[in-house]
């Protein structure tokens, strides 16, 4: 690695340079479970500006799945909302951080999400160090999405 | 077009979860940020470039060693070519398989999970090829 904060840290394990097949191809999504699926997909289409791409109701097993999205799965990673039938609420526990959504101009997206109802919970900030503004959006259940603009001059 | 970057993941042993996604899930490091003065330390994975495709950060917060794992995130999903190949070979690599492989019901999905060293799930999807 040429990055000098890296060795300082932590080292790589050996097998990181060896060249192996692995069968896993890339990530495909991330699930988080909501107390309100009608609520979370008027929330990730209208404020966010998700499309729902697909919905799953399995009535025997209690569960329906939406699948939200910035594009088609095989483009793009997407965000799976399981609602589980009578749940309201969930532990959100401090484990789990948050979803990044990369934007192209982050003060312009914060402005269009609060038009649109949405909380902003950390105003646009550049982050020491790296060359991107930040911003957090809480959703309905509590959950915190980061805006990431990169690539910022 | 706006797209999903990352998903963060809050991890108690930073080498021990480089090992664990690198080695047992076959990601490669993409970068690393330590900021010592905030005391925590940024490594993100995948299996491309994030210019090219979501990846995994895992956040080390100095000196935090457990954290409330909650029943509200549930995990992350990847894909692969054969799902039961890919459980026989995370757990020749020391992994643990907690479900599966198996074909769900009204679905031509065959799917399995695994945990992480931290306890986070992660669905493996083997899709028919279309």
């Amino acid at each position: 690695m040429t990055n000098p904060l890296f060795d300082s840290v932590f080292s790589l394990p050996t097998h990181y340079f060896q060249k192996e097949n692995y069968p896993m191809k890339k990530i495909l999504y991330t699930m988080i479970r909501v107390g309100d699926l009608q609520r979370s997909i008027d929330f990730y289409t209208n404020v966010m500006g998700m499309k729902l791409l697909s919905t799953f109701d399995q009535p025997k097993d209690k569960f329906t799945l939406a699948f939200m999205g910035f594009g088609e799965e095989s483009d793009t990673s997407t965000l799976e909302l399981t609602y589980n039938y009578g749940v309201s609420d969930y532990e959100l526990g401090n484990g789990y951080g948050h979803v990044a959504i990369e934007v192209e101009d982050c003060v312009a997206t914060c402005a269009a999400i609060k038009k649109r109802g949405g909380t902003i919970t950390l105003e646009p900030q550049r982050l020491d160090g790296l060359n991107e503004i930040i911003a957090f959006v809480a959703d309905l259940d509590g959950y915190r999405i980061e805006l990431v603009q990169t690539s910022v001059s | 077009m706006q797209r999903i970057l990352h998903t963060m993941l809050r991890i108690t042993d930073m080498q021990r979860s480089i090992d664990f996604y690198t080695h047992v899930l076959g990601m490669k490091v993409l970068r690393t940020l330590d900021q010592p003065e905030e005391q925590y330390t940024l490594t993100f994975l995948g299996y491309e470039d994030e210019a090219e495709t979501c990846a995994l950060e895992l956040t080390y917060n100095y000196g935090v060693s457990e954290y409330d794992m909650g029943n509200a995130y549930g995990h992350i999903a990847i894909s692969v070519d054969d799902c039961n190949t890919a459980c026989a070979d995370v757990e020749s690599k020391g992994g643990n398989v907690t479900f599966g492989p198996e074909r769900l019901q009204g679905s031509d999905e065959i799917i399995a999970f695994v945990v992480d060293p931290d306890g986070y799930q992660i669905e493996l999807i083997q899709r028919p090829a279309s």
